[in-house]
């Protein structure tokens, strides 16, 4: 096969089509091996792209090929041995490839801890007898060496929180039989508690002891006393910005201690509980698992995708379907009360006022679209300003739709910028007593549609029109 | 239809409309205008204590006049009896997506209270009542937990858990037991009992 591709498009295949290399490191894991067989990676990759049309199962089939993976470099070591060839990927590929899938990440066991452990205190006795001089090749060395240890282990354990925190689920997976089926339950239960000690013991347990601060080690101290040994070193020696470093780092590690704490209560209630609290939990963990695919759907690239599809969830338990709240229709604000009437009949007096002066009212001119003279626009605006002069108007919270109410179809030849002007001029030369106070609400008034024009619509901030006396108390 | 028929009509259906105080059956009108679901004890506030709801009552013992009335509007008036309680629902005709809608979004805070509730270790029948339910660290709890966080904020709850036990509350989903304090409704139980129930036949 002469064709090959980049490393970056290799790459970008393993992603596209995760579950392979899933399936690989699975495996890894389970024989405890830090390199994949070529048979299992030929046979997962045949598997794989059977179902893939024509043109991606050559593609997938090329890419995942040994001799592709060998040269872009991301299998590091072929070995030979026993029989087989075996691959080596490399490190940072796997890593984030678990980064990927939470049920990836390894379990951190006892030894791999204390392995860490044993590493930090060797770099402390170290810095102990070192130089402390930026130019000494051995200490800046000691110092890359020693941030590197410190971030892999909050790393690794975070990784470990994440994984643990998914408890829940595997805890429901191991003892479904065992609440579903009444009468077996007693059978079950001894082997879904030994299932849960191993977990527990094995895994949390050592964790929580290791990101514990009051524990006591008989081989020397315990991790938080290691790296306050070393950030007292430090501050001796004038390097303070890696002793904050490492300070910094000691309380993200004490941070780890509470969820994994919370994570082995969880596991204590569930030792305890009897079947019903179990099926309990179970059901819950069953149904959340579904809301947590729908979430899932939520999260891919698509930015249209931002609620949850629940359709399907809510029919399936049928509860409240249907339901629904319904805005009551609203009435019309009459009254009757005095401040009401008063109100009415100020209005009619104002409207009454306008129709004795009816035989003042200015004509203004009609505009047509194209033709406009500046001189017309000067002359319609100084009648508009001549019949506002003479306008009584009373104090209002929209002055706005009240000025409108006032000119739309009682001045002739009134238009919507009309009103502008009109307003522009209030909230410059306000009648007397009174004065214009704009506000930051906004609402919209829509003029009356005529048929011939188009519907339009005018965004407006509200203004009050308010006695002047009031302003003190404002 | 002729005018004859009508007035029969009228004339029959008057019977059941004479039991009834027209003030009652406003006011269950207004619950369900307001998508609220009618439950048999109601959280007195004043007494802390459950009592009965008379609304509840009087759509019980006139069940099928209420029924009538309501498949009249245009709606289903659906009655649950082991959860004891009563709701609307709209009509089949219009299922759209915005019909699910609200019935996802109770059954997706509900289901969060419980699978919480349950993995707290405690029997979920504990929800249900007004002396425990969930208590403020509880509602700590749920509020710190950031995947909750991001369901509640895909189910359209932008302000998170405070505005999702707002929701439930306004429908009588869950009870306001006191500052920081909840505890489910009947109705709300019921839907918890039957995924537990759901689950454990399926």
């Amino acid at each position: 096969m002469s064709k090959r591709f980049s490393t970056l498009d290799t790459t970008r295949l393993l992603f596209e089509h995760p579950r392979i290399l899933f399936r690989l490191i699975e495996r890894m894991d389970r024989f405890e091996a830090r390199y994949v067989r070529e048979t299992d990676l030929i046979s997962e990759v045949m598997d794989y792209s059977k179902a893939l049309a024509r043109a991606d199962r050559e593609r997938v089939r090329l890419a995942l090929s040994t001799d592709n993976l060998f040269r872009t470099g991301l299998v590091i070591d072929i070995i030979k041995a026993d029989g087989e060839r075996r691959l080596v990927f490399q490190d940072a590929l796997i890593n984030l490839m678990r980064a990927c899938n939470a049920s990836l990440y390894q379990e951190l066991t006892d030894a791999r801890l204390r392995g860490h452990l044993v590493t930090l205190r060797d770099v402390r006795d170290r810095l102990e007898t070192s130089s402390f001089s930026p130019s000494d090749p051995d200490f800046t060395e000691l110092r890359d060496d020693l941030n590197e240890r410190v971030s892999q282990l909050i790393g690794l354990l975070r990784q470990n929180v994440l994984r643990m925190q998914t408890i829940s689920a595997r805890l429901a997976e191991m003892s479904g039989d065992a609440s579903r089926v009444p009468e077996k339950y007693l059978e079950f239960r001894q082997n879904l508690f030994e299932q849960i000690v191993t977990l527990y013991d094995r895994h949390i347990k050592p964790t929580l002891v290791f990101l514990n601060p009051d524990t006591r080690l008989p081989d020397g101290t315990n991790l938080f006393e290691t790296l306050e040994a070393m950030v007292r070193l430090l501050e001796q020696n004038g390097d303070h910005s890696l002793a904050d470093q490492l300070f910094r780092s000691s309380i993200s590690l004490n941070a780890l201690y509470k969820p994994i704490q919370a994570v082995a209560q969880e596991v204590e209630h569930f030792l305890r509980k009897t079947r019903r609290g179990m099926v309990q939990y179970n059901a819950m963990e069953h149904f959340f698992g579904k809301l947590r695919e729908l979430k899932g759907e939520t999260e891919t690239l698509s930015m249209r995708r931002k609620w949850l599809e629940g359709s399907n969830f809510a029919r399936g338990t049928g509860f409240l379907m249907g339901l629904r709240a319904r805005s009551r229709p609203k009435h019309y604000a009459f009254g009757g009360s005095p401040s009401y009437y008063q109100l009415l009949f100020s209005e009619l007096d104002l409207r009454l006022a306008d129709l004795k002066r009816s035989a003042e009212v200015p004509v203004l001119q009609e505009l047509e679209g194209g033709s406009r003279d500046a001189r017309v626009d000067v002359q319609r605006i100084n009648q508009l300003y001549q019949w506002l002069e003479s306008l009584e108007l009373r104090p209002t919270h929209d002055l706005v739709r009240e000025l409108h109410g006032r000119l739309d179809g009682f001045i002739e030849g009134y238009r919507f910028p009309d009103l502008l002007a009109a307003l522009n001029r209030l909230v410059n030369t306000p009648p007397r007593g009174l004065h214009v106070v704009t506000t930051n609400r906004f609402r919209t008034l829509a003029p009356a549609e005529t048929g011939d024009t188009p519907p339009e619509q005018f965004v407006y901030r509200k203004r009050r029109l308010e006695p002047s006396t009031e302003t003190i108390h404002d | 239809m002729t005018d004859v028929t009508d007035m029969q009509q009228v004339t029959e259906g008057t019977g059941s409309f004479d039991a009834i105080l027209p003030s009652q059956s406003a006011a269950v009108y207004r619950e369900f205008q307001a998508g609220r679901v009618i439950v048999r004890e109601i959280w007195d506030a004043n007494r802390s204590e459950l009592v009965t709801n008379p609304l509840y009552n009087l759509v019980y013992n006139n069940l099928s006049h209420f029924r009538t009335l309501y498949e009249h509007l245009g709606s289903e008036l659906v009655f649950n009896e082991t959860g004891s309680f009563f709701y609307l629902k709209e009509s089949s005709d219009d299922e759209g997506e915005e019909h699910d809608e609200n019935a996802f979004r109770v059954q997706v805070i509900l289901l969060l209270i419980g699978r919480y509730f349950a993995r707290s270790g405690r029997d979920l029948d504990y929800l249900g009542r007004p002396d425990a339910g969930l208590k403020e660290d509880d509602l700590i709890a749920l509020q710190a937990d950031e995947e909750y966080r991001e369901i509640l904020r895909a189910a359209r709850f932008e302000k998170g858990l405070a505005e999702a036990l707002d929701y439930l509350d306004k429908r009588n989903l869950v009870f306001k037991a006191g500052a920081g304090r909840y505890f489910l409704s009947s109705a709300g139980m019921y839907f918890l009992t039957e995924l537990v129930r759901e689950y454990q036949n399926g």
